[in-house]
């Protein structure tokens, strides 16, 4: 039948009358609407008093969560809300307090027992035993077995993801190294004695363990793995589990496991909701409004405002977050180590701390360790003078040099202004450009940038050694300064493979080398400080800066 | 011809559109610099991987075979695998857009709603207090960049009055959210009937919707009233009056026969929000597809920026075709197998088509717009002349006197009467002032604009520091008036590149009768049906943050709107009869392009540059917030404000206010300048036309081209 116009016509009259029907109704949900936001704020509220249960935790971050695979997601904020799902063979987390962190970096530190209740090493550290833990369920009700970690710590080795890369530091790069002996216990064989930290490697959240048998269920063979199922789904052993998340991933609850094996702390919130919120001022606005307890990459003027609000509060976490200024190592001028440590003479330390971080950082006076890491010492530092003959040292570069940062990072842009205007005033020729997250990102990690702004929230592993490897080994974790040194490689192996004074004396010898050499310029620390509700506790850090929210609570 | 079979017909001619735009997404994701393996591989990724990758993509393989399994993957709806979520980007996508088309869609119906109804009434009352009033708004409304008008209303109406949610997006953080349909909440809440969600939805969509809204509303005003008054003019509205129709009724059918044009714009803005709307999604944590979008760019997503950029292309054209149904529904006369139909076509022919409608009548019959060219036809002796050694030289030694004539000529075309008209000078004040200020201002004021004084950050407006200073502890009075040193650079840069290649083009394919014109008015149109402002993000992003970036970003926007401006001026003019009579006189085709043609279709490209530039700086402004194109210290209003926005919420409103004004005051000025050179146009041309009736007073607005309006959008 052929629509004549009047017939379309009308047909279109009645979807235009639905429609203003719906703008009508709209603006008569906006009056009403209100009331609604008000309820969830109340809702979501921590007024409960001290280990009085939260029923929601919101949590306002700055990256959406857009996987639920640990081992194909890189995004750091977001691992927050996976690692409260996922378990782990061994206790990653360090407490916030810088005693308690500073108690984690002794030598004879060992991690608590997550999914491994024990373990037991032989043959001069080439075999690890791992006992299985007792009791532990999955979110479907599945019992964990060795099977399923065994699977676990194939699966990186398998899709070659980040996880694939953090086995290979701990020297197991072939799955037949992990194997079952039992329903109870896993064995690792390595191919060499282990580094110091492996266990910290082993505790990463990237290595997760899933439930095996669930994941199986989803597999084909085109991806054996259950890559695909798992970016979407869950299917861990961890005190969460995945309630519902919107498609884009920007809003994401999570919910107690009942199954689990381990017991949250008293008032530990029923449910997290994530809400990824990319204005660093709405984050802020949501935790004054009290729609979230908990708000994180705020800037320092920002957590000003948090702390005068009365309503949150400020919570510092001894993390190995620091900033620094990169300089490309093998690019002119920087491959002259006196260039180098002229720029550390005349950078404003005290003045960037002070003006961009309002004394939200501390100094931070060595190369290689963040402070409060093993052995880290400021007795090398000898840059708080000699700015005078550094600027001789400036004046003679010819070429101006480009110092890169993050567009949009409101805190790299300020050092970087003051760094710019240090080196300008010491005769310096400097120009600053603008890079777009991912290629800074990327320009950083692949060393490819002149002179660059590095909020550093690394070493993911709380090692000093870890820490020589990121960036000062020839065979460098990351090649982001493009350093080498021989003298640090010879020091690096000599004491990776000590105990007691040797070990400390070769990490003291590294940092004298480093600070003397100056690869980098050491701004700051900065440790990770988040905005959060005034009865909330139990903050603790998981791989480098990450803020661990499993065990936040309300009361002390 | 029933309806069905004419909506059949046009989709089918939609075909070709959408080849067009699957096969210059190929190219342009192909073309462009940065390696996208290395994006893809990630932290930590061994040459192996990289390697494994490159042959996972199938980047290793010719271009052609490349772009055959592009298409097969297509054909399948596999627009491969986001490296971000580890989806499928097609399901992705399709997760995402319902949003931001209910977002764009409720915006639209706001804009719409608000500029009819103010178009309709300003016109019904032209001249009078509620007219000048309507014109005053919009033409604020216009010059307003929305980023910096949505921060502003979050800080009056959030943050101080306390009446408008939390920017978290599309539903409150413990709403009760409706069942998931197609992910478009307040759609969502509808569809399932949950009217406790659709309550929260609505408060939620609110304060986006109107900011965004009211911001569009202004062209549309603008554009419905000049469409409006010369309906009213209309023979048809003439007869209706003089049988006795009711005003009420006169109006509603004035209104409807009105519409067209306006329905040709809110097309325009429909498909350019699609990739515009990134700002709004962003600033009020949307979480669609824009927003999407942005991110993948950010995080070198490469799939999901392929895929949102075919898939913006796509609804482009769907839209195009559903304006084209909907143009027969409210126009009868309008039939797309009629010659010329078609919303491309109309578009095309808008130009032309409306400013025509807007000319004084004489009986009926329309003004022929170029019977008295502007450069008369040569006299027979300066036709072709033969090259010699001594003609050359005398053209030589003339050159000195023929530049002193032109300096007089141009003088004395300043001092014309009536050519310094109200806008004219307003807007030439505001540009001068701002260029004069911004070499002025950085010399004599004692802050240095590029020095940063971290030990006065922060403070607040005091007769030392008029608008404050920073979170640097930069004067921001100086760098308000530095600014414009870039901005006015960058964006007459870019509008001057894209002005000089797209008039070039638009006069080549004007003036070819053959298929040169044909394709590259096809190649217009896919180049027109993508979202410009993500893939300014992906030129910038994968070949480097600078400003000679953002030039050509800027440019290749502007080159489709002065090809199709001057395009349609040069089909009008060849036709004409002193064209044929310079060919018949033995000119080259070049000579009678540059001598006869250009100067009579370069007229209203003119006028579209002012207009063009006031975009451009909204656009590097808009480029600028997102992070891209301009470093620290240099001073600009879109990266200070970018700055600012950390601040607004925090009480230093002034880092963000002031840089927005002037942003907007700028703008404004060279809308103005634009309209009063299109007002100088419309009073020289109707000297030199003879004989022509008296005709209505010319008002602002009215003379406006559509594609002008539509580059303010």
């Amino acid at each position: 039948m052929a629509v004549d116009r009047r017939r379309f016509l009308q047909a279109a009259a009645t979807v235009g009358a639905v429609g203003v029907g719906g703008s009508v109704l709209a603006a008569c949900g906006s009056d009403s609407g209100s009331g609604s936001s008000g309820g969830a704020s109340t809702s979501g509220g921590t007024s409960g008093g001290s280990g009085k249960a939260l029923r929601t935790l919101t949590i306002a971050t700055n990256a959406a969560a857009a996987s639920w695979d640990p081992d194909t997601s890189e995004a750091n904020p977001h691992i927050a809300c996976w690692a409260s799902m996922y378990d782990t063979l061994v206790d990653p987390s360090i407490p916030g307090g810088f005693d308690e962190a500073k108690a984690t970096m002794t030598p004879d530190f060992e991690p608590a027992g997550m999914l491994a209740s024990s373990w037991e090493v032989k043959q001069n550290g080439r075999e690890w035993l791992f006992t299985v833990r007792e009791g532990a369920r999955s979110n479907h009700g599945n019992v964990l077995t060795a099977e399923d970690i065994v699977w676990s710590l194939q699966r990186p080795i398998g899709i070659g993801g980040l996880g694939n890369f953090f086995m290979s530091l701990a020297g197991i790069k072939d799955p037949e190294q992990i194997r079952a002996v039992d329903g109870r216990t896993v064995s690792i064989r390595l191919a060499s004695a282990p580094p110091p930290y492996l266990l910290s490697l082993l505790a990463l959240p990237w290595l997760a363990i899933y439930d095996a048998t669930e994941v199986s269920r989803h597999t084909n063979s085109g991806d054996e793995w259950g890559t695909r199922w798992l970016a979407r789904n869950f299917a861990g052993f961890g005190p969460y589990q995945l309630a519902n998340t919107t498609p884009d991933g920007s809003l994401t609850t999570i919910e107690r496991n009942t199954g689990w094996w381990g017991e949250l702390p008293a008032g530990a919130a029923e449910q997290q909701i994530y809400q990824f919120l990319p204005e660093d001022s709405n984050r802020l606005q949501l935790l004054l409004s009290g729609e979230a307890q908990v708000a994180f990459l705020l800037t320092s003027l920002q957590l000003e405002e948090v702390e005068k609000s009365g309503r949150a509060r400020i919570e510092s976490l001894t993390t190995p977050a620091t900033f620094f200024l990169g300089f490309n190592n093998s690019q002119k001028p920087f491959d002259d180590p006196e260039v180098r440590r002229a720029v550390l003479s005349v950078i404003p330390y005290d003045e960037i701390i002070s003006s961009v971080y309002r004394g939200q950082a501390e100094r931070w006076k060595t190369i290689g360790p963040p402070p409060w890491f093993e052995a880290a010492t400021d007795k090398f530092w000898r840059y708080d003078s000699g700015a005078e003959a550094a600027r001789e040292v400036l004046a003679s570069v010819r070429d101006p040099v480009k110092l890169s940062y993050t567009a949009g990072s409101s805190t790299e842009e300020q050092v970087s202004i003051m760094a710019r205007q240090a080196l300008i005033d010491a005769g310096m020729k400097v120009d600053v450009e603008a890079v777009p997250a991912a290629a800074a990102s990327e320009g950083r990690r692949m060393g490819r940038l002149q002179f660059f702004t590095d909020p550093w929230d690394s070493p993911a592993v709380p090692s000093s050694f870890y820490a020589l490897r990121q960036l000062f080994t020839t065979d460098a974790i990351q090649p982001t300064l493009n350093y080498k040194n021989p003298e640090i490689d010879k020091i690096y192996e000599r004491g990776v493979k000590a105990s007691g004074a040797e070990r400390t004396a070769a990490l003291e010898d590294a940092q004298k080398v480093l600070v003397d050499d100056a690869p980098m310029v050491p701004v700051a620390w900065t440790g990770t400080r988040i905005g959060r509700s005034a009865d909330l506790s139990g903050f603790r850090s998981v791989a480098g800066s990450i803020v661990w929210t499993r065990d936040i609570h309300t009361g002390s | 011809m029933s309806i069905l079979a004419l909506v059949a017909r046009r989709a089918l001619l939609a075909i070709p559109m959408l080849f067009g735009i699957v096969t210059a997404t190929f190219l342009v994701t192909r073309i462009l610099p940065g390696d996208p393996v290395a994006h893809l591989a990630g932290s930590f990724a061994t040459e192996e991987t990289v390697q494994q990758l490159r042959a996972q993509y199938g980047f290793e393989k010719p271009l052609l075979e490349q772009y055959v399994d592009f298409l097969g993957n297509i054909v399948q709806g596999d627009l491969g695998t986001s490296v971000l979520t580890g989806a499928p980007v097609f399901d992705d996508l399709m997760r995402t857009l319902p949003s931001t088309l209910e977002l764009i869609t409720l915006t639209l119906i706001v804009a719409c709603t608000l500029g009819i109804t103010a178009g309709v009434t300003a016109a019904i009352n032209r001249g009078r207090k509620s007219d000048s009033a309507i014109r005053g708004a919009s033409f604020v409304l216009l010059a307003i960049p929305e980023f910096w008008f949505a921060l502003v209303a979050l800080f009056l109406l959030f943050f101080k009055l306390g009446i408008a949610p939390a920017p978290v997006g599309q539903i409150g953080l413990t709403d009760e959210r409706p069942k998931e349909i197609t992910n478009a909440v307040l759609l969502d809440s509808i569809l399932t009937l949950n009217w406790t969600a659709f309550k929260a939805a609505a408060y939620h969509a609110m304060l986006p919707v109107l900011t965004f809204g009211l911001i569009l509303s202004a062209p549309i005003a603008r554009l419905m009233r000049s469409s409006m008054i010369e309906t009213l003019e209309a023979d048809f509205i003439r007869f209706g009056r003089s049988l006795g129709l009711p005003r009420k009724v006169l109006r509603r059918y004035a209104t409807r026969a009105a519409l067209p044009p306006v329905m040709t714009m809110a097309a325009m803005i429909f498909t350019t929000l699609v990739g515009s709307a990134v700002l709004v999604e962003i600033i009020f944590s949307w979480g669609g597809a824009a927003q999407y979008a942005a991110r993948a760019v950010e995080y070198n997503d490469y799939n999901a920026v392929q895929g949102f950029v075919l898939i913006a292309g796509t609804i482009s054209v769907v839209v195009f075709v559903l304006v084209d149904i909907l143009y027969m529904v409210i126009d009868p006369r309008i039939r797309i197998d009629s010659p010329g139909g078609g919303f491309l076509a109309r578009l095309r022919a808008l130009p032309a088509g409306l400013r025509a409608r807007l000319r004084p009548r004489v009986g009926g019959e329309e003004l022929a717009p170029l019977s008295a060219p502007l450069a008369v036809a040569p006299p027979i002796e300066e036709v072709a002349p033969r090259r010699t050694p001594a003609t050359v030289a005398r053209a030589v030694v003339s050159i000195p006197a023929k530049l002193a004539g032109l300096i007089v000529s141009a003088w004395h075309g300043l001092r014309r009467p009536g050519l310094w008209n109200r806008s004219l000078v307003a807007g030439t004040s505001i540009i001068l002032f701002f260029l004069i200020a911004s070499f002025v201002i950085p010399a004599v004021w004692p802050d240095d604009p590029m020095k940063a004084d971290p030990g006065v950050a922060l403070q607040s407006p005091s007769a030392r520091h008029p608008f404050g200073t920073d979170a640097s502890g930069f004067d921001v009075f100086v760098r308000v008036f530095t600014a414009p040193q870039t901005d006015l650079k960058l964006a007459a840069f870019g509008v001057l590149i894209g002005a000089f290649i797209g008039i070039g083009l638009g006069i080549a394919a004007g003036f070819s009768r053959g298929w040169f014109g044909e394709i590259v008015m096809r190649i217009t149109d896919v180049v027109q049906a993508f979202p410009m402002f993500i893939l300014a993000l992906v030129l910038v992003s994968l070949s480097g943050n600078n400003i000679k970036n953002v030039v050509f970003a800027l440019a290749f926007v502007n080159i489709p709107i002065f090809l199709r401006l001057v395009r349609s001026r040069v089909l009008t003019v060849r036709e004409l009869r002193f064209i044929e009579a310079a060919e018949a006189l033995g000119n080259s085709r070049g000579r009678t392009i540059v001598r006869h043609v250009l100067p009579n279709a370069i007229g209203p490209a003119i006028v579209q540059f002012g207009l063009s530039l006031g975009y451009g700086i909204l656009a590097v402004a808009g480029l600028a917030f997102l992070g891209v194109g301009v470093s620290v210290p240099t001073p600009e209003w879109g990266s200070m404000i970018l700055t600012g926005r950390s601040n607004i919420l925090t009480g230093q409103w002034w880092t963000v206010v002031f840089p927005g004004i002037a942003l907007a005051i700028a703008v404004a000025g060279f809308n103005l300048l634009s309209e009063g050179i299109e007002q100088s146009r419309e009073l020289s041309g109707s000297r030199r036309r003879p004989a022509a009736p008296p005709r209505p007073k010319a008002t602002p607005g009215v003379q406006r081209s559509t594609e002008m309006q539509e580059a303010t959008v």
